[in-house]
């Protein structure tokens, strides 16, 4: 028995292993990005806590890394990255969330995934976006996007209202989320919707994201406990951005919506409606909306540090290594003999 | 415009004419190294003059198009491998190997658009700085141990053998290549931890692994390879040098063969 376990803990701490393991490592990132399968991150997950287990096996037994303190600093700081590679894949969060401009974050238009131990508090989160600015440089012809600020006022964990302008590196932190404007944009048709008998409802359709899809601006609106849906277009001809100019983004001065329903086409311009059956869609005007990206994972100090303790580590393992005999002496040491 | 053209095609021919002298140098058993030196210096400070003309004219430095980042690349390898040439005088033959590789760069670089490009908003920060230095110095490192790899295969045929008779040592050469293999590791990693920082503060997310950072990755990986293999196995001279000339492959295809700027994440389009 004592003989069977020694020989496994021999091959599992073998460097012919770690080669094997690195190999199967650099198959499984390449795979990965040939698979959309949903249990593709394995690809990933599998080669690096073998490579933990048999660094760690490694470590423990390796008569090597007692000799070479810097060596042994340099794998331990790699060990170390690994586990908080392992731990921030349970616990983080990544998410986006597109929020109207003027109104408050809505928790159940995010998508999200998280690891299976993260707690996820995004139902706390409560907050506004009062407004937000986009700046354009003219450059070379085009324009080039430059700063984003978006005006927020926020509760934060004690219930204290805040205030704060968030943009590009600055980020919204609330409950250990971060979250970051983005260039993800566009324009919101907002409409009101009269049924005949209830009450009215009002609301907004986000168009794709713009302008990056510019020539597609287009989107569907199924009005809530009805059967009607509706096609919908934003046409308009108003260059937002000035090629010779600063400008910001913003709301195009002269629009037309055009709505389908069914076969029947309508030009709509704010304030104007369509009638149906059972109410009266009313198109209210033309907002904008926002991306946020979300994201929450406390590793990210910790693994930095990590790394950084491995770089040291074999920083000054190399440089024990090879100060001792800069190559130019070995040189003549050998043509010496 | 037409002086920064001038510039750059002195600066190519210059260096174009370094090369010819090492390589005749070792044809012909000749020692031309003072003039390889003057024409390869000439070259940087013309390039220099080049992609200084171009930076007042655009108003950014030389990172956002294929042709900036070749042209930027080739500066700084140059500037690497004139250090490494005047530093290690016994193995300056390697000029023979290591410049034409970077004809390689020259010529697809002159014969990439001109054009300028956008600067996107995330390129206002020192970590492009950060980052990109530290990937210069890992291309330069590695492309010194290209050119001792190099000499090492080459002397396995004969007339190879004959020409680089008077050099060190495959040993010595393989060691030194190795040296600057180790100095790549370090930069690489350095390269890698600097870009993950950049892209959370630009993102909001620090490795997504989009095509550049895995391609930057599996460059990463197979110098570790390269490393734990030399020391694993006893690997003859030869397969250190073809090691070594993977990882430049990889290393130059991470640089040049991906698309630059990585796109951002396009979550959350629709809705
Ligand atoms: C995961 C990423 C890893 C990296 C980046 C890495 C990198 C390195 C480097 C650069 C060296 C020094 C080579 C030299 O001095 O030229 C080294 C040596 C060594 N590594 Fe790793 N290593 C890793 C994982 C592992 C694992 C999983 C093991 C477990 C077996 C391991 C065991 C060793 C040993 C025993 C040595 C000393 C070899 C010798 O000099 O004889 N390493 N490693």
């Amino acid at each position: 028995m004592n003989f069977v376990s020694r020989r496994l803990v021999r091959y599992s701490a073998s460097l012919k292993l770690t080669l094997f393991l690195f190999l199967i490592f650099g198959a499984g990132v390449i795979l990965w990005h040939f698979t959309e399968h949903e249990l593709k991150n394995w690809l990933i997950t599998i080669p690096l806590l073998l490579l933990a287990f048999n660094l760690m096996t490694a470590l423990l037994t390796n008569k090597i890394f007692r000799i070479h303190g810097w060596l042994l600093l340099f794998h331990v700081g790699l060990l170390l990255l690994l586990l908080l590679i392992g731990i921030s894949q349970v616990t983080k969060l990544i998410g986006s969330v597109e929020v109207t401009n003027g109104t408050v974050y809505d928790q159940s238009s995010v998508q999200w995934q998280q690891g299976i131990f993260h707690r996820n508090r995004l139902d706390k989160l409560q907050f506004k976006l009062e407004k937000f600015t986009i700046n354009y440089a003219p450059s070379h012809g085009t324009v080039v996007r430059q700063d984003t600020q978006a005006y927020i006022t926020w509760l934060d964990e004690e219930g204290g209202v805040k205030k704060g302008i968030v943009g590009d590196k600055v980020p919204l932190k609330i409950y250990g989320y971060k979250l970051y404007t983005t260039h993800n944009k566009g324009f919101a048709p907002m409409f009101k919707w009269q049924p005949n008998q209830g009450f009215p409802i009002e609301g907004s359709v986000h168009l794709p994201a713009w302008p990056e899809h510019e020539f597609n601006q287009v989107n569907e609106l199924q009005i809530p406990n009805t059967p009607y849906k509706l096609w919908l277009n934003l046409k308009f001809f108003d260059p937002i951005f000035s090629t010779t100019e600063p400008s910001t983004f913003r709301i195009p001065s002269d629009f037309t919506l055009i709505a389908r329903v069914e076969e029947q086409r309508y030009e709509l311009q704010p304030g104007g409606f369509i009638e149906f059956e059972t109410g009266r869609l009313e198109f209210l005007g033309l907002n904008t909306w926002m991306g946020f990206q979300i994201f929450y994972d406390w590793s990210l100090p910790w693994m930095l540090g990590a790394a950084l303790l491995a770089l040291f580590g074999l920083a000054g393992h190399f440089w024990k290594k090879f100060a001792p005999t800069p190559w130019q002496e070995s040189l003549e040491e050998e043509e010496k003999k | 415009m037409e002086q920064e053209q001038l510039s750059l095609w002195l600066a190519v021919v210059s260096y174009v004419i370094a090369g010819m002298l090492a390589i005749f140098g070792v044809v012909f058993a000749k020692k031309y190294e003072k003039s390889i030196l003057f024409f390869m210096s000439v070259g940087l400070v013309l390039h220099a003059i080049a992609l200084g003309l171009r930076w007042i004219r655009l108003e950014h430095g030389p990172y956002l198009t294929m042709f900036e980042i070749l042209s930027s690349n080739l500066f700084t390898l140059m500037l690497f491998f004139i250090i490494f040439y005047w530093r290690y005088k016994p193995v300056r033959p390697s000029a023979a190997v290591v410049l034409p590789v970077l004809f390689i760069m020259m010529a697809w670089m002159m014969f990439t658009p001109h054009d300028a490009g956008m600067i996107p908003a995330s390129f206002d920060t020192i970590w492009l700085w950060i980052h990109i230095g530290f990937g210069k110095v890992f291309m330069g490192a590695v492309l010194v141990a290209v050119g001792m790899g190099g000499i090492i295969v080459l002397r396995q045929c004969a007339w190879g053998g004959r020409k680089f008779s008077n050099l060190p040592s495959n040993e010595r050469l393989d060691d030194l290549a190795f040296r600057f293999m180790a100095v790549a590791l370090i930069f690489d990693s350095l390269m890698l931890i600097a870009g993950a920082l950049w892209a959370h503060d630009a993102w909001g997310r620090y490795w997504g692994w989009d095509p550049l950072e895995t391609w930057a990755f599996i460059t990463w990986l197979v110098l570790v390879i390269a490393l734990h293999l030399r020391s694993t196995f006893k690997l003859s001279h030869e397969q250190g040098a073809y090691l070594i000339f993977t990882v430049f492959a990889l290393g130059f295809l991470t640089f040049y063969g991906m698309p630059f700027i990585s796109n951002a994440p396009h979550q959350g389009t629709f809705g």
